[in-house]
This record gives structure tokens, C-alpha cells and sequence, in this order.
């Protein structure tokens, strides 16, 4: 959190006091026929939507009816591919699923008549609700869509004053006189609604969607006649559309709850960069971000990494930075992880090259020497063994774990003196062991000098970001100037949109590499 | 003394405290004019932004300790601190117009009185219980004996301070320190705020008289040599607070991650838990104070009068016994 001043911190409460939540409804019979047929089909369909066909063809129509439901879009958004997709994938039906290709002829059916009509009820609503008075914005469930709904709204004058906001930002001190909110309002997080930035909260959804949204009791008893703002609901406001009458739709409880589905992401990426075999495998979480991209990183929340984190507080050395070095188990979604664009994930590396200059290839093949023959060691004996007999030769912390972790390319040396000495003596080194720790020494200060020369030339770059612009676009694009010990180069901040949970076993050469997400 | 005769700055106009600054005083001061009880009072509030919470609570804790001026059980608790202490510990005696360094030598006991008798260099000081509270154990020990055993001081109790709490008031409170709340958070947001906020009373003229938290909470971390009234720990801290000299009244936690690492910790003073609504560990936070409000809680609430809830923030508080 940073440092905000009285009259800021004034008008969050104000917000969080007498703010106001708005719910209105829309209505779409094409719209609400097509959600309908979805969920008819899957409720048709039962075990059968198990099977990779409908599992790929639900995801396809889900996935285009969370977007519309969620992003004041025009109902023909995204209809030329998905029409494409599923008259294929009627073709295929046919031959596989016989009888139940009627059901897909109708979904076909449906969509086809969405993909002639430019109606876009969500906006409509908004339309007739802003003021052009006050500070408004749109919350964007989904971040990619920024650039479209942005597009959107500029084709009417009295919208182009909106400002898109994603989760994430009203976290901050952003503050608004009225906030659109589209979708379920289980689709954002609870502060969104229980402390809200806005003085006016719209939460704009599909009539067919059931939601009973009222304010989340916090402590399980509550102080005197202390309450939250939330008490202040307004009665669902029912916006028509195109004249519909609103008691002819059946409410339908559509399951709109889509998302992202991360797993199958996860599922292809991991598949994709588990091929490779013959490599030094880690275990590694993969982080999904921004702009379609993808990249795993050590699963040891230990492990630190650099991220942006333009709301957080100051670091464990109680530097308030927006540009962190942290523990990768501290690291969140919504965060900007630095990652190197171009040459490969490790940044730091080329850069304390750079600043060990000639020295460099004399000192990382030293580091290299005993590092290949610890492995032969543990090729040889075991890596049990090698453990045990660094143990005897006064090894402190010798372990299976912290072996695999000496051997490793993602070390430069043991953190203790001692275990080091006790890998040189065991590889036959003890008598260049000063030869060896030095060299490790001047790799080490070359690699913490390379790490705050990076860290400046971010903070550098960051002062002069447009914050808003990174905020929309979900990454900002380094290059780090060539002098001052660096190579150039570029890098990358992307947001973080998801974490796994799972860890995977991953080749080594794959860490920090940004990897292309090709389907959601 | 009162808190709705506070101003703040904006756009170079002074502002009246908003309705939230005052409650969140009010829940310090309530907390801070406790006597000693058996019981622990434990405050969840949930807000939407933590900014200037912890610096208004501690301003009330310490302003509510000071309304019970001069509060006997302080002094006789220092005077008992004090006596424990091993001969050979460092001492700061706060006399008004110096500050004297000096070395434990021990209680004198003179026709019936006992008093503290402390060594600086050739000089020797035999300070009476009722000057307890000038008697401060430094947080480092003096590696060797101070070469000048006392330095001069500024006797000046800041305008800002003399209006807000009382000129009798204001003058013991640059002499005595004491801990009477810690606060566990976000060192450097907290500095900006407690040293760079300003605020004003109005004299009796009408004129604008400004000052910080700082004059009034008088941060150990942040003051060089004055006397003291509070202290801020980082929540990531590794200090070790365990060893810490006094046990502070309140311990106030700006955030649940403060208060998810740092409430054991204080398990003897009374807390209170800022929780951020937007902040990522809300919900643990906010379990774990409903957790111990499900095991601990004591029927009854010991406050001298209820808290002020003039606007609507989600607050709970109970009782719980003193571990």
C-alpha cells in the first residue's frame, strides 16, 4: 500500500460509507436462447460431456458466452471463428455422436443468428445509466478484452469518458462517483462490492442470471450498531431492451462461471515443455500473465525473482519499492513479474558477465569444473552417498536436496564455506580450494552488482511509465540501456493473472521463459 | 483536549478530522484510558484502506493514557521495573533541561523511602519513586560508561502539543517515556505519515497552530533523544521483541498480515487489528480474529464507556483472559 494523503484516504471512506450498490437487468431473447441451448446441452448430454469432443465444444461456447456476458460487447463478437469451430465440429458429430447432432445443429442455429446482430444490451444499459458528470470507470473482468470494450466505448461520445479498471487497480486509492460492473457479481472479489471505490456501484447482469448479491457479514458479531456500507442495496432496477417484456424470459440459473480454465492451460503448456526428457528436471509452478503468456518458475518459494508491484508495501529491508527483489512465495497475482524478453529467462547472468568482463569465462568455467564433477560423483556413488561422505568430510548442511541444489546451474555455490570445502575436497580440488572459493566470490558480487544495476534501471523506467497504460495493457517493455555493465537487452513486466497451485517437473532450461499461451 | 478541534491539511486549507479519523481516536483513547485488568480487550475493524488508521488509534491510546495523568500504576510499574533491574544496567535519567546517562546502582532506601540511585560519572542521583517515569533502560546497553555523562536538551514543548493535550500535560510528556502502544506494520508508509501529516489546533486567538502525530506519539524509532511515547515494529521484523523492557498497553496491527504474524507476540496487551478490506490476507485476518473470538471470548466488555460508532465500519470487539 502506498502513501496516500488525508483527503485521498477522505474519500475512500466516503465511498466505503455511504456508497450505493445499483443492480440492474438486462434482457436478450437471441442471447438468452443461446445461453439457454448451452445448458440444455449439457444437461442432454450428462456423462457424455466427459468426452474430449463436447468437453473441446462446451469449452469453445462457454468460453464465448462468459465474454459476453461479462464485457459490454456485441453479441457478434468472436462469432465468425466459433462459427467456424462448431459447424466442424457438427460435421464431426455426425459421424461420432449421431444422436445428438440436432442439438449441435441447434446451437449452430442460435449462434448464427448472433453473428448477424451488432446488439450489445450490456452497453446499451450503461448508456442509459452514465452521467457525464464525475469520475466513471468500467470494471474489465478480463483484461485481454481492454483494447476491444476500449473500442467499444469510443464509438459514443458520451462514453469515451469511462475509464477501464481492472481488479487489481481498486485495490489502490482510485476512486470514482460511479463504477459499472458487469456480470455475476461472484465473478470479482469481495472488496470490489464490500468496499467499493465508487460513490455509485452499477452491477449490470443478465436477467436469466440469479443474483442475490447483499453485503458479507465480516466479524461474527458485530460491535454495537456498527455496520458496512453494503446495507445501502438498491432494488434491482430492471433495464429493458428492444421492448422485451420482462416477465416473459424464464429465469434460468445459467452457469456463467467459466473463466479462464486455467487447467487445461496449464495441462497443454506442461505437456508441451515436458517433452524433453534427457534434461535436469525441476519442480517448478507455471504463472499465467498477461498478453498470452506463460513461464515456469522454481516451485521453491524460496527463490526469489523481480516483480513490480505498483500497490504493495515495502519489502523485508523496509525499501518501499515498487520494484522488488522477492521470495517467489510472496509473489501474487496481479503483481508484474520481470522477465527477460529476449536471449532466454536468466537476466542476470549476461549482465554479470558483463561486469566481470575478461575474467568472465576463466571464472564461470571454474564454477562449471566443480560442478561437473560433483555430478559424476553422484552419477558414480549415488546421490545418498555423496551426501553421507560430504557429511564426513564436514559438509554442514549436506543433504539429498541441497546437492541436487549444488549441482544445479541455478546455484553459483553452497551458502556455507565449510559445504563448499567439502565438495572440493570430495571432487579433488582441496588443493585449488582458494582458487575455487575466489572465483565463486567474484561471481557472487558481480551477480549482486548486475541485480541492483537492474533493479535501477527499472525504477528509472518505471518513474517514467504511464502507469494507466500498464494497468490496461497488462505488461511495459524494458530495454536497459548498454552501458553502465549491462548488454542492452530488453525485458518484460507482465501481470500475473494466475498461479498453479500444482507443481510440475520441468527441464531446467525452461525456467523463466516466457512460453506463448496458444488456446484458453 | 478534543479530537473535533482537529484540523488537517488540504490544498492549503485546514479541515475539520473526518467522522473515521475521530472514531478511529476514539477506539485508541478508549483502550488507552483503561486501567489495569485481568482481561485483554481484543478490536477487529475492518476499513477500506489502512492509511492513517494505526497513526490515529496510537494517537488516541496515547492521548488516553495521558487523560489519567499522573496514572500511579505507571509509575509504580516503572518504579518496580526499575528496582528489578541488575546492577550495572545502563539508565537514561530525563531531567527538563538535560538528559543524563548514566549506570544502575541499585535502590537506596533513606528513613523509609526507598529511591533509585543512579551513577553518572563522578555524579550519583538518588531519584524518588514519583520520577520513575523520567528513568527510561535504553534500548542498547552503553558499551562503555558515557565520557560526558549528560547532554543539555530543548526544555521547548512544541505549541502544537501544549494546546492538544494540556501545557501540565504537555511538559511531563517530554520527560517521562513509556511504551504505551506499539504499532506493527509498514515502517516507511508509517514514517511518512506520523512525521509528514500535519495537523492543527486552534489557539485561543483563532490561529492555527500546527504539528505531526510525532509530537504526540512520540515514536521511539523515529525521535533521537526525547522522551517517548510509543514505538513501530516492520511486520516481516526479526528484532526480538520478546526481550523487549515494557509491555506496551496496546498493540495496534495495521493489516492482518501484521496480525496473523505478530499477535502472539503481544499476547499482554490489549489489541487491535486494522484490517484492510482490499488487502490480500483480508480473509485470513479476519478468520483468525473470529477464531479467537469463538475460543477466548469473555462475557462483558471492561471499557469505561462504549466506543463511538458514528459511522458505519464493521467493528467487533471482545474480552479475553490475559495469557
Amino acid at each position: 500500500m502506498k502513501h496516500i494523503s488525508m483527503a485521498v484516504a477522505d474519500k475512500l471512506y466516503t465511498c466505503a460509507t455511504s456508497g450505493s450498490v445499483h443492480k440492474h437487468k438486462v434482457y436478450h431473447t437471441a442471447f438468452n436462447e443461446f445461453c439457454t441451448m448451452i445448458n440444455k446441452l449439457e444437461h442432454v448430454l450428462e456423462e457424455d460431456t466427459q468426452d474430449d469432443y463436447w468437453q473441446n465444444l462446451l469449452r469453445e461456447l462457454k468460453r464465448y458466452r462468459f465474454l459476453l456476458n461479462t464485457s459490454p460487447l456485441p453479441l457478434n463478437s468472436y462469432t465468425t471463428s466459433l462459427l467456424s469451430y462448431v459447424e466442424d465440429s457438427l460435421k464431426k458429430c455426425h459421424y461420432s455422436f449421431p444422436k445428438s447432432s440436432h442439438l449441435v445443429q441447434e446451437v449452430f442455429n442460435k449462434l448464427f443468428i448472433l453473428s448477424g446482430l451488432q446488439d450489445n444490451p450490456l452497453l446499451e444499459a450503461i448508456i442509459g445509466l452514465v452521467s457525464e458528470q464525475g469520475h466513471t470507470a468500467l470494471l474489465i473482468k478480463e483484461p485481454s478484452l481492454l483494447p476491444i470494450v476500449e473500442t467499444e466505448l469510443g464509438k459514443y461520445p458520451t462514453l469515451r469518458h469511462i475509464e477501464l479498471v481492472n481488479i487489481h487497480q481498486l485495490r489502490g486509492a482510485q476512486h470514482y462517483q460511479s463504477l459499472f460492473v458487469v456480470g455475476h457479481s461472484r465473478l470479482y472479489p469481495e472488496y470490489v462490492l464490500n468496499s467499493p471505490r465508487a460513490i455509485d456501484i452499477h452491477l449490470i447482469r443478465y436477467s436469466w442470471l440469479s443474483d442475490i448479491w447483499k453485503p458479507k457479514s465480516i466479524f461474527l458479531q458485530l460491535y454495537m450498531q456498527s455496520n458496512g456500507i453494503n446495507d445501502k442495496v438498491a432494488e434491482d432496477v430492471r433495464t429493458q431492451y428492444e421492448g422485451q417484456q420482462l416477465h416473459s424470459y424464464k429465469d434460468i440459473e445459467t452457469d456463467i462461471f467459466f473463466e479462464i480454465n486455467w487447467d487445461h492451460v496449464t495441462k497443454k503448456i506442461v505437456t508441451q515443455v515436458q517433452e524433453d526428457t534427457n534434461q535436469e528436471q525441476i519442480l517448478a509452478r507455471l504463472y499465467l500473465l498477461a498478453n498470452e503468456q506463460s513461464v515456469f518458475l522454481d516451485s521453491n518459494g524460496s527463490t526469489k525473482g523481480y516483480v513490480l508491484d505498483l500497490e504493495g508495501d515495502e519489502d523485508e529491508d523496509e525499501e518501499l519499492h515498487q520494484v522488488k527483489h522477492i521470495e517467489l512465495s510472496k509473489v501474487r497475482p496481479g503483481m508484474f513479474l520481470i522477465l527477460r524478453t529476449e536471449g532466454g529467462g536468466e537476466y542476470i547472468i549476461p549482465i554479470a558477465d558483463k561486469i566481470l568482463g575478461e575474467k568472465a569465462v576463466q571464472l564461470r568455467a571454474k564454477q562449471e569444473h566443480w560442478k561437473i564433477l560433483l555430478r559424476e560423483a553422484v552419477l558414480k556413488r549415488g546421490i545418498t552417498d555423496v551426501s553421507i561422505e560430504l557429511l564426513y568430510e564436514d559438509a554442514n548442511r549436506a543433504n539429498e536436496i541441497n546437492v541436487r541444489n549444488w549441482m544445479s546451474n541455478k546455484t553459483i555455490r553452497p551458502q556455507d564455506d565449510k559445504d563448499f570445502r567439502a565438495i572440493l575436497g570430495l571432487v579433488g580440488l582441496q588443493d585449488k580450494e582458494q582458487e575455487y572459493l575466489n572465483a565463486a566470490e567474484q561471481i557472487e558480487s558481480a551477480h549482486r552488482k548486475a541485480g541492483f544495476y537492474i533493479r535501477d534501471q527499472l525504477l528509472k523506467r518505471v518513474v517514467d511509465a504511464d502507469i494507466q497504460e500498464l494497468h490496461k495493457k497488462g505488461f511495459l517493455d524494458f530495454e536497459l540501456p548498454a552501458s553502465g555493465g549491462g548488454d542492452g537487452g530488453s525485458l518484460t513486466a507482465l501481470r500475473i493473472e494466475h498461479i498453479s497451485l500444482e507443481v510440475f517437473s520441468v527441464p531446467v532450461s525452461r525456467l523463466g521463459h516466457l512460453i506463448k499461451i496458444k488456446d484458453k | 483536549m478534543l479530537i473535533n478541534r482537529v484540523f488537517y491539511m488540504n490544498d492549503g486549507k485546514w479541515k475539520t478530522l473526518p467522522l473515521w479519523g475521530q472514531l478511529l481516536f476514539d477506539l485508541g483513547y478508549s483502550l488507552g484510558s483503561l486501567n489495569s485488568s485481568e482481561n485483554c480487550i481484543v478490536v477487529g475493524i475492518a476499513l477500506p484502506t489502512r492509511a492513517y488508521a494505526a497513526s490515529l488509534t496510537a494517537m488516541g491510546v496515547v492521548a488516553g493514557r495521558l487523560s489519567l495523568f499522573i496514572n500511579s500504576n505507571d509509575v509504580l510499574t516503572r518504579f518496580q521495573q526499575l528496582a528489578s533491574l541488575t546492577i550495572g544496567t545502563s539508565l537514561i535519567y530525563r531531567k527538563p533541561d538535560k538528559v543524563v546517562k548514566g549506570i544502575f546502582e541499585g535502590i537506596e532506601e533513606d528513613k523509609g523511602c526507598s529511591g533509585i540511585r543512579l551513577r553518572a560519572g563522578s555524579q550519583c542521583y538518588i531519584l524518588p519513586p514519583s520520577l520513575a517515569l523520567q528513568v527510561e533502560i535504553p534500548t542498547k546497553e552503553f558499551t562503555s560508561p558515557p565520557k560526558r555523562s549528560d547532554r543539555r536538551t530543548s526544555n521547548e514543548v512544541s505549541p502544537f502539543l501544549s494546546l492538544f493535550l494540556g501545557k501540565e500535560v504537555a511538559k511531563a510528556v517530554t520527560l517521562q517515556s513509556k511504551i504505551d502502544c506499539v504499532m506493527i506494520g509498514s515502517l516507511g508508509r508509517l514514517k511518512e505519515e506520523v512525521n509528514e501529516t500535519q495537523f492543527a489546533v486552534k489557539d485561543s486567538s483563532g490561529t492555527f497552530i500546527s504539528g505531526t502525530f510525532q509530537d504526540v506519539i512520540r515514536v521511539r524509532r523515529f525521535s533521537s533523544h526525547e522522551a517517548y511515547r510509543s514505538d513501530i515494529y516492520h511486520v516481516h521484523s526479526n528484532e526480538n521483541v520478546g526481550s523487549y523492557q515494557e509491555t506496551p498497553l496496546v498493540a495496534i496491527f495495521d493489516g492482518a498480515t501484521s496480525f496473523l504474524k505478530s499477535r502472539e507476540m503481544w499476547q499482554n496487551s490489549h489489541h487491535i487489528a486494522l484490517f484492510d478490506q482490499t488487502e490480500t490476507e483480508f480473509d485470513a485476518g479476519v478468520q483468525a480474529f473470529n477464531e479467537g473470538f469463538t475460543k477466548n471470548r469473555l462475557d462483558g466488555l471492561d471499557l469505561n464507556k462504549p466506543v463511538k460508532v458514528p459511522i458505519k465500519l464493521p467493528i467487533s470487539i471482545y474480552q479475553e483472559r490475559r495469557k
